[in-house]
């Protein structure tokens, strides 16, 4: 039933984030095809997509064991329910794989419902794509997301929900400013795939940029248990 | 299993330098009510924390069940027996308190649908309710409700009581004293309100600045401590020296009042020996001691 905690948890956020997507792709669809559509230039609506994904997985992240913030109270040196949480017979690293588990599949529902019912909206995309390569976006989205989804995880050891998901943002910017700078060897980013560089455009697997996504949310992931295994509460 | 569910010998706990626990020891009695008693910041919350692995000794040895606290696996067949109420009451918020129920049941295999039922109705807990709709003395209840209905063989309760009106009071130390005497339950509980703890509690642990100071059952200790009150003419000579064994000598007015611990006899003929004074032989209450052991240090 430790999934049934994290659904709770996290349920109102994936309906208010599949509301808000399914709105904002709702209009796009219902935006007469004879007027200028902002969203013709292909690179910005993936682009857009990919930030939804991260946005989303960021959002949907924790560690399962601090007590979530209700709006935007902080809970900073509160306890809340963590006492009641650490009290129960369940091992930390139990608490977080399921919270990550979790999630990450919320996340995934999002990208794939959203991504298949998009590929359908979008007849620019559909026509320059087959179904192969959208199953390669959907799997590069998925492991590309998740290494933001463990880096806001991470966050979350130490950091209230209410500063968390707005901490993890700068790592995308941060992505966004070296790519734009030059100074980010592409296959290091990991936004790219997920939006204007995805297989939809390329028809090409990014695989070394897979495996430094699957390494980076490696990293945070063990770190996250490192952290929750030794922290006091 | 051991004759003490909790063993606890030379615990030391600092938090940045700051020493909360200063060699705590302690043994609490399997099957007993064990009052756990000290002023705000003597170290009792911290106690129970790491009784849960909540967090790390400094060093010293806790144990419950035998089994090392401070061991996470341990720890893990350590909480599958204890319930826990923690001092602030907080409980998930983003549920109900069926939702929350449901989730403590999936986690207790030994469950007790019965005691459920009995307690949602001798508390009146609505089931439909968001936990953060609920006062202070409700999530008091449903945290009782929690922990005792997973048929734990030791309670911990951090201040259980705060926060309930004297009639919820009243309810629920009744129902920790049924606990205890139709499950074999201990229950090992901190509060402020030594009238409580003197009416449910057999022993008893006073700790002051991370030391215990005090720890025996609670008849014992009523036995060992007496209260003398002498009432003296006004030039009377009292005394500047008692015998030893009294423990505290307080004087007003006319009248001395003596906490003895030892003695008892000699400090009496001692007493009777100024000229005009009536002395008189009180019962000591749990107040009389913890406040003795509290203020000396």
């Amino acid at each position: 039933m430790l999934w049934y905690k994290s659904w709770l948890e996290t349920r109102w956020a994936l309906v208010f984030l599949f509301g808000l997507y399914g709105f904002v792709w709702i209009v796009d669809y219902a935006t007469p095809k004879t007027q200028p559509n902002k969203l013709q230039n292909l690179e910005l609506p993936l682009d857009v997509f990919a930030f939804a994904w991260i946005a989303a997985s960021v959002t949907f992240a924790g560690t399962g064991i601090k007590t979530p913030s209700v709006g935007f109270r902080n809970t900073k040196g509160l306890h809340g329910s963590t006492h009641y949480t650490l009290s129960l017979p369940v091992s930390r690293r139990r608490f977080v794989r399921v919270r990550a588990t979790v999630g990450l599949l919320e996340t995934a529902f999002l990208i794939v419902v959203l991504s298949l019912v998009g590929w359908r909206m979008f007849p620019d995309i559909t026509a320059q794509s087959t179904v192969k390569d959208m199953l390669a976006y959907l799997g590069v989205a998925l492991i590309c997301s998740s290494t933001f989804h463990f880096a806001s995880m991470f966050l979350a050891t130490f950091l209230d929900d209410f500063l968390r998901i707005p901490a993890a943002m700068p790592i995308l910017a941060l992505l966004i400013a070296l790519d734009t700078a030059k100074v980010l060897p592409p296959y290091l980013n990991i936004f790219r795939p997920m939006g204007s560089a995805s297989p939809l455009m390329t028809h090409e697997i990014p695989w070394i940029t897979l495996a430094v996504a699957l390494a980076a949310s490696a990293v945070f992931f063990l770190a996250t248990m490192k952290i929750v295994q030794t922290q006091e509460y | 299993m051991s004759e003490f569910v909790i063993e606890i010998a030379a615990l030391q706990k600092s938090f940045k330098g700051n020493l909360a626990l200063d060699g705590l020891d302690l043994r609490v009695p399997a099957g007993s009510i064990f009052g756990f008693l000290g002023k705000n910041g003597a170290g009792k919350t911290t106690t129970m924390k790491l009784l849960l692995g909540l967090i790390r000794p400094s060093s010293g040895v806790v144990r419950v069940f035998g089994w090392d606290a401070s061991d996470p696996a341990a720890s893990i067949q350590i909480r599958s027996r204890v319930g826990f109420v923690t001092e602030d009451k907080e409980l998930y918020p983003y549920m109900t308190v069926e939702q929350i129920i449901r989730f403590t049941r999936s986690l207790f295999p030994k469950w007790s649908i019965e005691l459920e039922r009995h307690y949602l109705e001798v508390f009146e807990l609505p089931l439909k309710r968001k936990i953060p709709a609920l006062s202070k003395g409700m999530r008091s209840k449903l945290m009782l409700l929690l922990a005792a209905c997973r048929s734990a063989e030791l309670l911990i309760l951090d201040e259980p009581t705060e926060g309930l009106d004297p009639a919820a009071t009243e309810d629920l130390l009744r129902e920790l004293v049924t606990i205890s005497i139709t499950q074999g339950t201990t229950i090992f509980f901190s509060s402020h309100q030594l009238a409580e703890v003197d009416q449910i509690a057999d022993h008893v642990a006073i700790i002051d600045r991370g030391r215990t100071v005090l720890e025996g059952a609670l008849d014992d200790l009523k036995v060992r401590y007496e209260r003398l009150q002498v009432v003296f003419e006004a030039d009377s000579a009292v005394p500047v020296r008692w015998v030893d064994g009294a423990e505290s000598v307080r004087r007003e007015g006319r009248m001395v009042s003596i906490l003895a611990s030892r003695n008892v006899e000699a400090i009496l003929e001692q007493a009777r020996s100024i000229p005009g004074a009536s002395v008189e032989r009180l019962p000591v209450t749990l107040k009389d001691i913890f406040l003795e052991h509290v203020r000396r240090t």
